[in-house]
């Protein structure tokens, strides 16, 4: 957002749900231990539960994340496959930490992660 | 902006164990209870297993390669799905015999009826790829003869005389009597010899 | 001799027709296919003996459909396994411990990844595993439930120590997720030379 100058309007940005889903997309497949997002039909189905805004409009979770954006804050879900040689704990604090650490520098938005790990793939 | 790095973690040492085993080694039950709890890996070594056998009664059932490899692999899907209900009555092979069984009769009833003419024009050419299928002239007749045969007779006829089942395990699999299936697979081979007649 | 019928009969499932001569066309088949040679009645019966002549043709090239070779091609099994991988079991989780909001992992694979550290372990398979999370704890710790086969003759007490052992451990370094009991039950035994 621009600060009102005189007779310039004020800016306002919008950032739909599918940017900011992409956005996490690009960044968690970039954490390592990441080997694949992995699309959830059951987030799909039932939208994201259980987000501190009580938010539970249903997003699109066609590419193992979805995103939803109320106002300043943004809630983001991914699910990921790993492989049997990487804590499963610290890589989810890892993909939690750097999606919302990436999506907030993008974004401006005050963003929120969670994330399922749905396999553990054989070494 | 931090970027905390997610090493790879070493594995826990144990100094006497053996190099990882290979699940393939396993026991059928310890793999169906693996599988029954979601490890993909363990039913994968049970559907390799199993597969050819499967295979080859989906192939004679359904009288097509193709479709034996819809059959069969909707089939290895759906057992996947099931498996929880699987409760050790029968053998995991009768089962999974069941599964795809029924999966062909499915299939068969959906088909469009073919006319019985159309059935001798669709003999393949002597030196034709589907030919591969069958290796020889009488084969090839007798294999036009089963697909003439009603869905329940080759069925029957198939377990019993190219899996070499028993009565009792084909009454499981088709869920008909053991009196019923032993009457299907005689008017089988009674049509079938019909047809075989000409053929030395 | 007639059997109870099952629901899955039908109809056309009614008794098989005698012969002309009054034999049991079914029993003269049996006899035919299994080589045994016609009885008196059978060789001047020119029913059974057609039946005969019937059943030993069709057996021959029957005989050589039965032992033809056919594989289903890779492709089956590549289509299947990565159908069933795709396949979540949306709420089967365990919750992971993360101060950045819900981490959860699988609960089969991690129960898989429990098993794979049993598998190690020489003389013991891993069979059911159980995992259940205890709620009221802050730590997300989690009670193991394991079913083992064992191989027979071997000392237990050290063999299910280490396994309660290794258990504890991959919880920790492969989940990330603290083991508070590990219960081993073992319910078969293998000899050497099998499984």
């Amino acid at each position: 957002m621009t600060e009102p100058g005189a007779g310039v309007p004020p800016v306002r940005m919008h950032v739909s749900d599918a940017v900011v889903a992409r956005v996490a997309a690009q960044q968690a497949q970039r954490v390592p231990g990441v080997v694949a997002l992995r699309a959830d039909l059951g987030q799909a189905l039932l939208g994201i539960a259980g987000s501190v805004l009580g938010q539970d409009r249903p997003t699109l979770s066609a590419d193992g994340v979805g995103a939803t954006v109320n106002g300043r804050s943004a809630e983001v879900s991914v699910t990921i496959v790993t492989r049997l040689g990487h804590n499963c704990r610290d890589l989810a604090q890892a993909v939690q930490r750097e999606v919302a650490a990436e999506v907030s520098a993008y974004t401006a938005l005050d963003v929120h992660v969670q994330v399922t790990i749905a396999d553990i793939l054989p070494p | 902006m931090e970027r905390a790095p997610a090493r790879p973690v070493p594995w826990p040492e144990v100094p006497d164990a053996e190099p990882v085993p290979s699940p393939d080694e396993l026991d059928e039950q310890t793999l169906v209870v693996r599988a029954q709890e979601g490890d993909v890996g363990a039913f994968e070594v049970l559907a390799r297993r199993h597969q050819a056998a499967l295979y080859r009664l989906a192939a004679r059932v359904m009288g097509d390669p193709t479709e034996a490899e819809d059959a069969l692999q909707e089939a290895l899907i759906d057992a996947w799905r099931r498996i929880a209900r699987f409760r050790g009555d029968s053998a995991f092979s009768t089962w999974m015999y069941r599964v795809v069984t029924n999966r062909c009769i499915g299939m068969l009833r959906r088909r469009r009826p073919v006319p019985v003419a159309e059935i001798d024009d669709q003999l393949p050419a002597p030196d034709s790829p589907e030919r591969s299928v069958e290796l020889d002239a009488s084969m090839a007749a007798l294999g036009r003869a089963l697909r003439g045969l009603r869905e329940d007779l080759r069925v029957c006829w198939v377990l019993r005389e190219l899996e070499g089942l028993g009565y009792t395990d084909i009454a499981t699999i088709t869920g008909a009597s053991e009196d019923a299936v032993r009457g299907r697979i005689h008017r089988a081979r009674v049509q079938l010899a019909e047809v075989m007649r000409p053929w030395r | 001799m007639a059997l109870n019928p099952e629901p899955g009969d039908l109809p056309a499932d009614a008794r098989i027709e005698p012969l002309a001569c009054g034999r049991d066309a079914a029993l003269v088949w049996d006899r035919a296919e299994a080589g045994t040679p016609p009885d008196e009645h059978e060789r001047a019966c020119p029913h059974c003996t057609a039946a005969f002549a019937d059943a030993q043709r069709l057996d021959s090239v029957v005989h050589r459909m039965a032992t033809q070779e056919l594989e289903p091609p890779s492709s089956v099994m590549d289509r299947v396994l990565s159908a069933v991988r795709t396949e979540l079991r949306p709420h089967d989780v365990l919750t992971l411990p993360s101060p950045h909001g819900p981490a959860r992992v699988s609960r089969p694979a991690a129960a898989t990844v429990l098993r794979h550290a049993v598998d190690r372990i020489s003389g013991v398979w891993a069979r059911s595993c159980r995992i259940e999370q205890v709620t009221a704890v802050e730590s997300r710790a989690v009670d193991v439930t394991l079913t083992v086969t064992a191989r027979f003759g071997i000392d237990l007490t050290p063999v299910t120590a280490r396994v309660r052992q290794l258990v504890i451990a991959a919880g920790e370094q492969a989940l990330g997720i603290p083991v508070r009991r590990v219960d081993i039950h073992v319910v078969d035994v293998f000899e050497d030379g099998s499984s």
